[in-house]
């Protein structure tokens, strides 16, 4: 399989609460050459990806108190990352109704890609990939 | 017996002996002569005119029955009120006569008064019953005519002028059926009915009638007494009374609670149908006799012995006559007439349909908060899945890269996530497991100081302080003490977290105990970072945490289903940023009955 380049490798960032889900995304990423970024800190969050200008952000919505939500909300709102594409890892379905009336109630923009947990690394690295290749295609 | 000859000068004894008073006047109106009855009334006379004697005046009087006799020659019968020796008014009858000498021209007259002074006021005092009695008086006669009438009648039925009575009384045109008049004058006996008139204005009158038989001289029944009593006013009180009755009969028969009446002397005088069913016995048995003592709980007693006026005693096992024993919640009340004790009222509720009930709802609340909090458990399980996964991942990038720092880092999640299924498979068992409480009798206050030892050392290594404020004297209560201490040991965990989030030096975390009302109050305080509006709301509902990787979200909702099993209740104050109070409050009605006193049903 082509891995990145690892000087010029993309860098992914990661928000979970749960420590053990970032070590093992951040495993399987760096494996696959992907440089990473993590915290478990939805508050710190927006200052830390402001800083780290990742190109793609994993982000776990259904943290305590529905703090991933807002965090989205938080991300689509800065310009530095707007553009940014991001992944939604949730043990929630895409599907339900109430993820999909927070969404539409908040008139939030869909992410990238939404992933069901549990995690199925293979299924996350293919969507990564695929995110990648659409940003590289349409940026200059 | 020898006949003896009457002899003429024995008529001046004779006349002696009369009642009435007889006096002989000559021309000028002088007394003559009087026997012994005039002097009685009117004093010695003789030399007297008849007009002082009799009225006590100087002249005759303007029409003299004497003087019109002493012209005329005939007789005269007429009545006088004059004044006695005493000078008391005297009503008398006058008869005047003329006596004649033996040219027939008459030299004296006759006169004999009879007193009617008695009789007078005998009248006086007939008139005025009847007109004054306070019934209606008719008098009838055989024409169905009311010829006199009292007062009272008039006002109501109106003046007599000659109508039938039945015309008066029902201003109805027939007369009436099982007339009392027609039977009086038939047999010439009283008679007595209830009957229904029609007053002069319209209004229905209820009385009571009375006939009564007038004779006449001959002893024939000329006439009818009518008299009437009003009972409108007592019809409507009685009728009153009835609907009141009534009222309470429905009331009593009715009633879902069992409602026993005792006497006095403790015997049952009522019993309704539900008592019947409570205590399966039937009130033909049981009414006029004593209460058998099965029956009421031994605190009953005094209330129907008169000593206190009332008893209510919560969740009591009652005996039915068949020896079972039913939950019910029984109380008694004595009944006083003026203020004398004549018995009470025992009332009890059948609470075994009510048991159960709670028993279902329990029941049912588990189930659904088992079932609502499935979907908020997949998370849970979710993430603990990923977390296995994610160890093995790392284990095996590990092994295959050579790097025994990310192998022991997977290995390491691995050992995490195991341990977070095996305890969230324990709390799911205990939670769904409807296993009941094992109440023994046990002092709370061990409970806490139990508690509060095996946290203390734990607390103080993280800089947390743990106390307990105990009030020794809450007497034992029946609880399942490992239940209540793990309700106590999960909320003093929880604290424990709570400060360690707040990360404010000196945080403090206490457990309290004391009793209020007859309920024993534990309560679990923490100064640490306390709940907002959301996370309170949501504390009991599903397996909800706040903890991410440490919490399974069941521990309050375990805590709760035993606060609930032992009849109490928890609540929850909570401001962010100064901490939080769980108050569990376990009312001593209301907690579980030792093995062996719950029914078998």
């Amino acid at each position: 399989m082509s891995e990145p380049d690892s000087t010029h490798a993309p860098l992914i960032a990661i928000v979970d609460d749960e420590e053990d889900i970032i070590t093992y995304l951040r495993v399987a990423l760096e494996d696959h050459g992907y440089r990473v970024v993590a915290t478990t800190d939805p508050a710190t969050a927006p200052a830390l990806l402001d800083q780290a200008s990742p190109d793609l952000i994993c982000l776990d919505i259904l943290m305590p108190e529905h703090t991933g939500l807002a965090l989205y909300g938080e991300i689509m709102k800065r310009p530095r990352l707007a553009s940014v594409p991001v992944v939604i890892l949730s043990g929630l379905n895409a599907n339900d109704e109430l993820l999909n009336q927070i969404w539409d109630a908040n008139r939030l923009p869909a992410p990238a890609s939404f992933i069901e947990k549990p995690v199925d690394i293979e299924h996350l690295l293919r969507t990564v990939r695929a995110v990648l290749g659409r940003q590289v295609g349409v940026s200059p | 017996m020898t006949a003896v000859a009457w002899r003429p000068e024995w008529r001046a004894e004779l006349v002696d002996q009369f009642l009435a008073g007889v006096v002989v006047l000559d021309r000028t109106l002088a007394i003559v002569d009087h026997n012994r009855a005039f002097a009685e009334l009117f004093g010695e006379a003789r030399g007297r005119k008849c007009h002082e004697v009799l009225k006590g005046r100087s002249e005759p009087c303007g029409i003299c029955a004497a003087l019109s006799t002493f012209n005329d020659g005939r007789r005269r019968v007429l009545e006088q009120v004059g004044r006695d020796r005493e000078g008391h008014t005297v009503n008398y009858l006058v008869q005047v006569g003329p006596l004649r000498d033996r040219a027939g021209d008459i030299a004296f007259a006759a006169v004999i008064t009879t007193d009617l002074t008695a009789t007078k006021r005998l009248q006086r005092e007939y008139q005025a019953l009847f007109q004054k009695v306070p019934c209606f008086v008719a008098v009838i006669n055989r024409d169905f005519r009311v010829v006199r009438a009292n007062e009272q009648f008039r006002r109501t039925f109106g003046e007599p002028t000659g109508e039938h009575c039945h015309e008066l009384f029902k201003r109805s045109p027939d007369r009436c059926t099982g007339c009392l008049v027609e039977q009086t004058f038939r047999d010439g006996e009283p008679h007595t009915a209830p009957h229904v008139g029609v007053a002069r204005d319209g209004e229905v009158t209820h009385y009571l009638a009375f006939t009564t038989p007038l004779l006449n001289d001959s002893g024939e029944v000329r006439h009818v007494m009518h008299m009437s009593l009003d009972v409108t006013e007592v019809r409507a009180l009685a009728d009153e009374l009835g609907r009141a009755n009534e009222i309470r009969r429905a009331l009593f028969e009715s009633s879902l609670d069992a409602i026993a009446v005792t006497d006095e002397n403790r015997r049952v005088v009522m019993l309704n149908r539900a008592a019947e069913q409570l205590w399966g016995v039937s009130r033909d048995d049981l009414v006029g006799r004593p209460v058998p003592r099965w029956m009421l709980p031994p605190e009953l007693a005094p209330v129907l012995r008169s000593e206190t006026g009332q008893a209510l005693v919560h969740d009591a096992l009652v005996s039915t006559a068949s020896g079972e024993k039913l939950p019910a919640r029984i109380g008694a009340v004595a009944l006083s007439v003026e203020n004398r004790f004549s018995g009470a009222a025992v009332f009890a509720q059948d609470l075994s349909e009510l048991k159960k009930l709670e028993r279902e709802k329990l029941e049912a609340e588990r189930l659904a908060a088992v079932g609502q909090t499935v979907a908020g458990l997949a998370h849970g399980i979710k993430n603990i899945l990923t977390g296995l996964e994610g160890g093995m991942y790392v284990t095996s990038s590990g092994l295959k890269r050579g790097d025994q720092a990310r192998i022991r880092q997977g290995w390491e999640m691995l050992e995490r996530n195991m341990s977070r299924v095996s305890d969230l498979a324990k709390n799911l068992l205990a939670f769904s497991r409807g296993d009941h409480p094992e109440p023994k009798l046990v002092r709370p206050a061990q409970i806490v100081h139990e508690v509060v030892t095996l946290f203390r050392d734990s607390a103080a290594q993280h800089g947390i302080e743990l106390a307990g404020t105990v009030d020794e004297s809450v007497e034992a209560a029946w609880m399942d003490p490992e239940a209540i201490h793990s309700c106590l040991a999960n909320l003093v965990s929880n604290a424990i977290d709570a400060c360690l989030v707040s990360q404010d030096a000196g945080c403090r975390v206490e457990v309290r105990l004391r009793e209020a009302d007859a309920s024993i109050i534990f309560e679990v305080v923490d100064s640490g970072c306390g709940m907002d509006y959301e996370v309170k709301q949501k504390a009991f509902t599903s397996f909800f945490t706040t903890k991410g990787k440490g919490g399974t979200g069941l521990g309050l909702l375990l805590t709760r289903k035993i606060v609930q099993e032992h009849g109490g209740s928890i609540t929850l104050e909570s401001t962010p940023g100064q901490g939080s109070t769980f108050r569990l409050s376990f009312p001593r009605t209301r907690l579980p009955r030792p093995q062996g006193t719950e029914t078998t049903s």
